[in-house]
């Protein structure tokens, strides 16, 4: 099927599209390439994404650390820098959050989420920190001290006032003095150390003042007022120290176990991130690799798949070219050495080859008109031998015959016999006659073919009708009538020479075919497909047959005793051969007459004409 | 010499000018034998089967063929006698006009016995028949003859 498609093609465009295939390939090739690196470049490219976004988040956690450390920094140290550094890390990490979430959605996305979360929870649990900082100091650095001065200044104003009047009382007030130096100390070696002993040192000397005040209270004339302002001052620096005390437990809580946590929590949540991206990366790694191996494969597969696609193609063009030429020039070789049977390869195709066919075609052509002619020469040269043979043969038989006679009546003469030797002259005078006649009609029958031979459309009908005619006078001397019994056929001939064949064939018929009753010629025609066939029935004694063909020899003649040199029939089957016919006696049974049957081809203008036009090429 | 006055010769010839130098010549060379002219292959034919039917008769002492003839010709004769157990011994010369080499060599793979060419020169014929003649009278013929005896 593709081969008879190539065959279609001329040579020329075979060739080309045999380059412009392999070219597509190639460019399809190239194609595919292009698109499955493509495909690699993109994923590439996703992965110097990918490593930018790590980047980013590893700058998270980075910055998650940092500040971890700022605000660890800030609890212990108070430094209100740390915590300012810490608000501005916290907005730089909301920003960076805000540029990978803008950039692309990943699967980290849901994780970023949650850091963020919990950034927050943990910048906002910092806000109370400090927040609960500010009032623990402000409560330790400002009203605890403010109730220890005023407290102090109290009882220096009370010790002044007595002045020694009562060095009982003012003992009490140094002792009360002491008491309140006392809890101070263990009030800031408390918010220094935050050990609770301090605290119950600190309470306990509290009780222990308002003791005093209460044995001061139990004495007479006492300045009542003066103790029960100190007693509430007392009462309101206790509670002011308690309350101290308490908003410190709340802030070390704060930041020992809510802060902590949350940083865990946000500890947490960046490995998380850190592991997950180290699974993506292996993940994108991975895919990399399959998709590099895969398109290597593909291509692969693809180019063996084109290579061999391109090699069948080529050796299916191959082959269309090469198989043709190799049958053409085993043709030509056996063209060459003259075969006329050498076979043209059946190429009925418009390309060059096809050409070369037809080529091939003319010289088989050529070949088979030498063959022909070289047997025609053959035959003919065989006739011609023949000819040579008979007429040396047919010629010599006359002079034999003079010659011999002579040489009778010079012995006759000798022996005086004149009257005897003058008989005998006249067979040396027939003799001779017969040899002029002889060589009259070989110059006859040497003209058939040879001289007069135009051919034209002769209707047989009339030409016979003519030829009776002409021939009645004969006829009526002989008795023998002449009968044309069925309409004949319009030929393509020579006139003179088929009313040469009808007088041959009725001059052997008035030689042989006489009997006693009166002769008789009739003549009718059938036709088949190809051919006339004109019947000429005698009803003479007919032809034995064994004659048949020999009758149509040179001077063969059937009876000696008949005029004639035996040429007249010869003639007949010449004529006829030359108008591609023939003449051949009909078998018939003993008695009834000889049949001539002459055979002339149909079309015969065509025929002939062909003739015509090949003798003159 | 009383056989020989019963014996005859057969000449197959076509042309009767032909006979009759032949006949002429036969009897300038003797007047006793007696020839038997035949006029073509067809005759030839139905005498030869004649006499090789009906063995009463003589058989020809010597067969003078031409080649050329109506109906059959002189190879086919030749074929027809020598081909024949009893017609074999009779001795065949093919005389003819012609002298083709393929005639010659036809008539003489047939066994026949001389090839005279019918001679062209004037008084060449009557000395060509007294050879002949006297070759056949003289040799072979007895022994042909008496062989043929002693075998009956």
């Amino acid at each position: 099927m593709v081969s008879l498609l190539i065959k279609n093609i001329p040579l020329k465009k075979r060739i080309y599209s045999g380059y412009i295939v392999t070219g597509i390939l190639a460019f399809i090739i190239a194609f595919l390439s292009y698109g499955s690196l493509s495909t690699l470049a993109d994923k590439f490219h996703a992965v110097i994404t990918f490593s930018r976004h790590v980047e980013k988040i590893i700058t998270f956690s980075t910055h998650m650390s940092e500040m971890q450390r700022q605000a660890l920094i800030y609890t212990s140290s108070g430094h209100n820098a740390a915590g300012e550094r810490v608000g501005e890390i916290y907005t730089h990490m909301l920003q960076d959050i805000a540029s990978i979430q803008g950039k692309e959605k990943l699967d980290s996305y849901e994780y970023i989420q949650e850091a963020k979360k919990y950034l927050h929870t943990y910048y906002t649990t910092f806000q109370e920190v400090r927040k609960q900082r500010g009032i623990q100091q402000r409560l330790v650095r400002q009203e605890f001290r403010q109730y220890a001065t005023n407290a102090q200044l109290l009882i220096e104003e009370q010790i002044t006032s007595l002045q020694a009047s009562n060095s009982k009382k003012t003992l009490q007030y140094y002792k009360m003095l002491n008491f309140l130096l006392q809890i101070e100390k263990n009030a800031y070696r408390y918010f220094d150390s935050l050990d609770s002993t301090f605290i119950y040192l600190a309470t306990e000397n509290i009780q222990k003042t308002g003791k005093v005040i209460e044995t001061l209270l139990k004495e007479p004339k006492g300045d009542q007022a003066h103790l029960e302002e100190i007693a509430r001052v007392l009462a309101r620096y206790e509670s002011s120290f308690l309350e101290a005390v308490q908003r410190t437990r709340g802030y070390l809580y704060l930041v020992n176990v809510v802060m902590a946590a949350q940083a865990y929590e946000t500890i947490y949540q960046a490995e998380r991130l850190s592991t997950m991206i180290a699974k993506n990366s292996d993940q994108l790694q991975e895919q990399m690799l399959d998709r590099a191996s895969a398109i290597s494969h593909f291509l692969l597969l693809l180019s063996g798949i084109l290579l061999l696609f391109i090699s069948v193609f080529s050796f299916l063009i191959i082959k269309s070219i090469t198989e043709p030429l190799n049958r053409l020039s085993h043709t030509f070789r056996r063209l060459a050495s003259g075969s006329s049977e050498a076979e043209i390869p059946k190429y009925l195709l418009k390309d060059e080859l096809g050409e070369l066919t037809r080529a091939a075609g003319s010289f088989k052509e050529r070949n088979i008109a030498l063959e022909e002619s070289r047997k025609e020469l053959s035959r003919s040269n065989e006739e011609l031998e023949q000819f040579v043979y008979t007429v040396s043969h047919d010629l010599k038989s006359p002079i034999v015959t003079s010659m011999g006679f002579i040489s009778i009546i010079r012995k006759l003469a000798g022996q005086g016999k004149y009257e005897q030797a003058v008989d005998k002259l006249d067979k040396v005078v027939k003799a001779n006659e017969r040899m002029s006649q002889l060589i009259r009609d070989l110059l006859e029958l040497s003209r058939v073919g040879r001289m007069d031979m135009d051919k034209k459309k002769i209707d047989l009908n009339e030409l016979l009708a003519s030829f009776t005619e002409n021939q009645s006078m004969r006829l009526k001397t002989e008795h023998f009538s002449f009968e044309i019994t069925s309409k004949l056929p319009v030929l393509y001939a020579n006139e003179s020479r088929i009313l040469q064949v009808f007088e041959n064939i009725l001059s052997n018929c008035l030689k042989y075919a006489l009997n006693d009753k009166c002769g008789r010629l009739e003549i009718h025609a059938t036709e088949d497909e190809k051919w006339w066939y004109i019947f000429c029935r005698d009803n003479g004694p007919g032809i034995p047959t064994e004659y048949h063909e020999k009758i149509f020899g040179l001077f063969y003649r059937l009876d000696s005793h008949t005029e004639g040199t035996g040429v007249g029939l010869a003639v007949v089957k010449k004529i006829m051969k030359f108008h591609g016919g023939d003449i051949q006696v009909e078998p018939q049974l003993q008695g009834e007459g000889a049949v001539f049957r002459l055979t002339f081809p149909k079309c015969q203008s065509d025929t002939s004409h062909q003739a015509g036009q090949n003798s003159k090429t | 010499m009383r056989e020989r006055k019963t014996e005859q010769l057969l000449l197959v010839e076509d042309s009767d000018d032909h006979a009759e130098l032949a006949e002429f010549y036969i009897s300038d060379y003797n007047k006793k034998i007696r020839v038997n002219r035949l006029h073509d292959g067809a005759e030839a034919m139905t005498y030869l089967e004649q006499i090789e039917t009906s063995p009463e008769q003589n058989l020809p002492w010597l067969v003078l063929l031409d080649l050329k003839l109506p109906k059959y010709d002189g190879h086919e004769i030749l074929a027809r006698i020598k081909n024949s157990k009893r017609l074999a011994g009779i001795p065949v010369v093919i005389f003819s006009t012609s002298n083709s080499g393929k005639d010659i060599k036809r008539a003489l793979s047939s066994y026949a016995n001389s090839y005279i060419v019918k001679p062209m020169e004037a008084d060449q014929y009557g000395e060509v028949i007294n050879e002949i003649l006297q070759y056949w009278e003289l040799n072979q013929h007895h022994l042909v003859q008496s062989t043929e005896k002693c075998d009956a």
